[in-house]
């Protein structure tokens, strides 16, 4: 499983990595904004996409979209780690086909729970 | 206060007289009596109008002869803008460094958590060949305790190490609000900056043909020595 982690701030990736290798998912990379995220997305064999929403550029939430929107990467599971936690922008995100929403500060559990929940949507919808 | 009481006692009048027509059913006049009080507010209005406008001219004059003002927009703003910046920078190494260290160690734990076992297993292997040896047996005891205590007190240091972690996404937060903060002082002094070129005034950047401050501050304990040797100390 190869995960892209894209946050401005290098403090967070830097956790976010050490998170996930923790679960076991050694195969991560980085990139600082949408832009950045989005060119990497499509130049490599992503599985998995972990964003921020407010970064300097394009936004995490136009990173969703852009990638919803993107034939070869719509169908991409999305997780979204934000400090945002206005309810319009809840309401946005999941409108715009997010498949999980982790609000900042966050724990561990609070991370893997919510990549368990992601994991196990896809694999019953893959059995069906 | 008379001017006040004058304005009010007018108003009154007018109200009475307004209502006296109304039931009176002289529209004609009810109308004209409307159009006098709208024709006296009006008149207020652009005496007020008036009024602010020469307050705004005689800000810009003032803003024009008010050094501190430029000297606040010019260089304490830009100043600030950048020390908060710095902070940023400050608190992004402080939790690199606190990472890093924790990267180090949680494998060192790991690995002295997989030698722990290994030698658990053996110690009970050598407690199975002590022959009624008692001093031998209470050795392995002993180690066995050992060893069980670690495993336990293993899990809580790689939690806590991961604890820390985790904690230092403060970094990321407190970055995000010095931003939004860094981000206004910039709005504000990009609208005081228009006020002072409307005001006539000149306008110069930051350090521009300033001499380079002694106040900068020297970077590491090397360079505050060589500082203080080359002052004689």
């Amino acid at each position: 499983m190869k995960i892209l982690i894209v946050d401005d701030f290098s403090t967070m990736r830097r956790i976010i990595k050490n998170l996930l290798r923790d679960l076991g998912f050694n195969n991560t990379s980085e990139a600082e904004d949408g832009a950045s995220g989005l060119a990497a997305l499509r130049s490599g064999d992503f599985d998995f996409l972990i964003t921020d929403w407010n970064m300097p550029g394009m936004q995490g939430i136009d990173l969703l979209k852009a990638v919803r929107a993107d034939t070869k990467l719509a169908n991409m599971p999305v997780l979204m780690v934000t400090a945002e936690a206005r309810r319009d922008q809840i309401v946005e995100a999941a409108q715009a086909g997010v498949n999980g929403y982790v609000v900042k500060p966050f724990t561990a559990a609070t991370l893997k729970e919510k990549l368990d929940k992601i994991f196990e949507r896809i694999e019953a919808s893959a059995g069906n | 206060m008379e001017d006040a009481t004058l304005l009010e006692n007018g108003m009154l009048k007018q109200a009475g007289d307004l209502v006296s027509a109304l039931q009176g059913g002289d529209q004609l006049h009810a109308m004209q009596i409307v159009d006098e009080m709208t024709r006296i507010r009006e008149k207020d209005l652009f005496q007020e109008i008036g009024r602010m406008t020469r307050q705004l001219h005689d800000a810009l004059i003032g803003l024009h002869t008010d050094s501190n003002m430029i000297h606040m927009t010019m260089e304490d703003m830009p100043d600030a803008r950048e020390r908060l910046g710095r902070v940023v920078g400050m608190t992004e190494n402080a939790a690199h460094r606190t990472m890093a260290i924790v990267e180090e160690i949680l494998p060192v734990c790991e690995a002295f958590d997989v030698r722990v076992a290994q030698l658990k297993h053996e110690c009970a292997e050598m407690g199975a060949l002590t022959n009624g040896n008692k001093r031998l047996e209470r050795i392995a005891d002993d180690l066995d305790d050992f060893f069980s205590t670690h495993q336990t007190k293993s899990v809580e240091i790689a939690d806590g190490l991961r604890e820390i972690l985790v904690a230092q996404e403060y970094q990321d937060l407190t970055g995000q609000v010095i931003g939004r903060v860094i981000e206004l002082v910039r709005r504000i002094e990009d609208g005081l900056v228009e006020m002072i070129k409307v005001s006539g005034s000149k306008v110069y950047s930051k350090g521009a043909g300033h001499e380079e401050r002694e106040l900068e501050s020297v970077a590491t304990q090397d360079d505050v020595d060589e500082l203080l040797s080359s002052m004689g100390f």
